[in-house]
C-alpha cells in the first residue's frame, strides 16, 4: 500500500520519498492507462461475463440431457483446457489465431477471407482464449448447482405446462441464483488478473492494442522500473475488481 | 535497440549523442535525425519494403527470423547483431552450420555515408562486486582470475560473446573459433553505447511506441515525434532540450 504513494523506481535512487496521490493523478492522465481501464473492461465483459459464464451454463444445461458418454467425452475435452498451464494455453492460441494458424486454415478451407487475427482484433482474439480457457470452471460450478435442483419442481412446473424456455427462465435461474452469483465473482476476478495469457499471444501489442491493466502494471514496473506508479495502477485494478464484486454481492442479497 | 536507434544514430556525426546531450544533461527531443529515422521506417512499411506490418508487431518476430525466414531463404536483410548466429551453433534451437557460406555480413552504413561510414550499436555488460560483498577482496581475485587472458579467451569462444581484451581480441584461436567473429570485433571501434542513466527504460518505451505508431500507420512521422517529446519530459522530469 504504502509504495503506491511514493516514487520508488528500480533504477538510480537512493531514497524514494512519499509523493501523496501523485501516482493516481497520474494514472487519470495517462492516455494508455485509460485505453488499459477500457480494454480491461471489454476483456471483462466479452470474456468473463458473456463468455465463460453463459457458455458454462449451456453446456451443464446441455449435459444434464445428454447421454453419460457424451457427458464423460465433452467434459473431458472442456476440463482439459482449464488443467493445461496458463503458458501453455497462451502458446496454443497463439498458433490458432496466427496468420498461419489453424483458424485461418479453416476460414481458407470454407472460402472464407483469412486475416491475422492478433493483429487485427487483438482484444477479441484473448478474450475467446480466456473463454476456451476458463469455460470449464463454470461448467463444473453450474453441473454441480443443476443436480441439487429438486427434479419434483421441474416434474410440476412441466405438468403445469410450462416449457423449456419458461422452466429455464422460473425456475432454473432463480434457483441456482447463489452459484451464479459466486461463478460471476470468482470468474470476474481471475479475469480481471489474466496476464500470462494475453502476454503469450500478443505482449499487449500491437501499439496497445490488447493492453489490459495487468500487462500495463507490468511494463510500467518492471520494464520503466516505475514501482511506485506500478503498484498505485495494482491498486486501481484491485479497485476495478471490488466493484465488480459488490454488483455481485448486491445480487446474491436480492431475495426472490 | 537494433532497429530505430541503429537508424537514429547513423543520421549523427557518429561522435556526440542523438538521444543525450552529455554538456547540458539533458535528453534531445525532435531532431531532424530523429525525424529521419521515424520517415525510413514509415517508408519501410508503407511500400512494403519489408515484412508484413502484422508481422513485423507479432511478439514471436525474431523467432522466425532466425528460425524460419534466414535459413529457408525467404529474408534478404535482417538488421541484428553478432548474437544472431547463436541460436544456429550445434546444439542449439535452430541449427543452420551452414549459415556462414549462405550469408554475408555488412556494417549498417550511415545516412548519408557520413564519417566514420558505419554504425553500429552495443549493449553491454560488466562483472561488479556489490557494495554489500561479504568478501569482496576474495571476489576480485576471483573476477581477475576468470578473466586472465587464457581464461577470458575460453569464455568468449565458449559463449560466442565479443572479447574486451585486445590481446584476445587478435588471438588467432579466438579470431578463427567461429565465422563472423572478426568482422564484429572489428565494429566495436565505431559502436555506440545507449545513454546509461536511470531514466532511459522510459526513453526506450516511448522511442518503441513511436516506432510502433509510424509502423502500423496510426500516427504520422511529425505526430509520433511529437509524442515522443511529450513522453520524453514526462519521463526525465523535464530535463529536455529541443533541437
Amino acid at each position: 500500500m504504502y509504495i503506491a504513494f511514493t516514487d520508488l523506481q528500480l533504477t538510480g535512487q537512493a531514497q524514494e520519498s512519499f509523493v501523496g496521490f501523485d501516482n493516481f493523478t497520474r494514472a487519470f492522465r495517462d492516455e494508455a492507462f485509460l485505453n488499459a481501464v477500457w480494454l480491461t473492461l471489454v476483456f471483462t465483459v466479452l470474456s468473463s461475463l458473456i463468455g465463460q459464464n453463459t457458455l458454462g451454463l449451456a453446456l451443464a444445461a446441455l449435459m444434464q440431457r445428454a447421454s453419460k458418454p457424451v457427458r464423460t467425452l465433452t467434459g473431458g475435452i472442456v476440463v482439459t483446457a482449464w488443467v493445461l498451464p496458463e503458458v501453455v494455453a497462451g502458446f496454443l492460441l497463439y498458433a490458432f489465431f496466427r496468420r498461419e494458424g489453424t483458424l485461418n486454415a479453416i476460414l481458407d478451407w470454407l472460402h472464407l477471407p483469412s486475416q491475422n487475427w492478433l493483429f487485427t482484433l487483438p482484444i477479441l482474439a484473448v478474450s475467446f482464449a480466456n473463454v476456451w480457457r476458463g469455460t470449464a470452471f463454470s461448467m463444473l460450478v453450474y453441473s454441480a448447482a443443476l443436480n441439487e435442483i429438486p427434479k419434483e419442481i421441474t416434474e410440476a412446473a412441466e405438468v403445469d405446462g410450462a416449457g423449456g424456455r419458461r422452466r429455464m427462465w422460473h425456475i432454473t435461474l432463480p434457483m441456482i441464483r447463489r452459484s451464479i452469483g459466486t461463478n460471476l465473482m470468482l470468474n470476474t476476478l481471475q479475469t480481471l488478473s489474466v496476464f500470462g495469457l494475453i502476454w503469450v499471444m500478443t505482449r499487449g501489442g500491437p501499439g496497445g492494442k490488447s493492453q489490459t491493466l495487468p500487462l500495463f502494471m507490468y511494463e510500467q514496473a518492471f520494464q520503466n522500473s516505475l514501482i511506485g506508479y506500478g503498484t498505485a495502477v495494482a491498486l486501481l485494478l484491485l479497485l476495478v475488481g471490488s466493484l465488480f464484486s459488490l454488483v455481485y454481492l448486491r445480487l446474491l442479497r436480492t431475495e426472490v | 535497440m537494433q532497429t530505430f536507434e541503429m537508424l537514429l544514430y547513423g543520421t549523427n556525426d557518429g561522435r556526440t549523442d542523438p538521444l543525450y546531450d552529455e554538456n547540458s544533461k539533458k535528453w534531445i527531443a525532435g531532431g531532424q535525425g530523429f525525424k529521419d529515422a521515424l520517415s525510413f521506417v514509415e517508408t519501410v512499411y508503407k511500400e512494403k519494403l519489408g515484412p508484413d506490418v502484422s508481422d513485423a508487431l507479432d511478439p514471436n518476430v525474431m523467432t522466425r527470423v532466425r528460425g524460419e525466414w534466414l535459413p529457408q531463404g525467404k529474408l534478404g536483410i535482417a538488421l541484428d547483431g553478432s548474437w544472431l548466429p547463436q541460436d544456429w551453433l550445434p546444439g542449439s534451437g535452430h541449427e543452420w552450420p551452414e549459415w556462414s557460406k549462405k550469408l554475408g555480413l555488412a556494417a549498417m552504413p550511415t545516412q548519408n555515408g557520413q564519417a566514420p561510414g558505419k554504425v553500429s550499436m552495443s549493449g553491454g555488460w560488466t562483472w561488479s562486486i556489490p557494495a554489500k560483498a561479504g568478501n569482496p577482496d576474495l571476489a576480485f581475485e576471483f573476477i581477475k582470475t576468470m578473466q586472465t587472458k587464457a581464461n577470458a579467451q575460453k569464455w568468449y569462444v565458449a559463449n560466442s560473446g565479443i572479447a574486451v581484451r585486445e590481446d584476445v581480441a587478435e588471438d588467432p584461436a579466438y579470431v578463427d573459433a567461429q565465422p563472423g567473429i572478426k568482422f564484429f570485433t572489428d565494429l566495436v571501434a565505431t559502436t555506440h553505447y545507449r545513454p546509461a542513466y536511470p531514466a532511459y527504460p522510459k526513453v526506450s518505451t516511448a522511442i518503441q511506441e513511436a516506432m510502433e505508431g509510424v509502423t502500423t500507420g496510426d500516427t504520422s512521422v511529425d505526430e509520433a515525434a511529437s509524442n515522443y517529446a511529450d513522453a520524453l519530459k514526462d519521463a526525465t522530469d523535464n530535463q529536455v532540450v529541443e533541437r
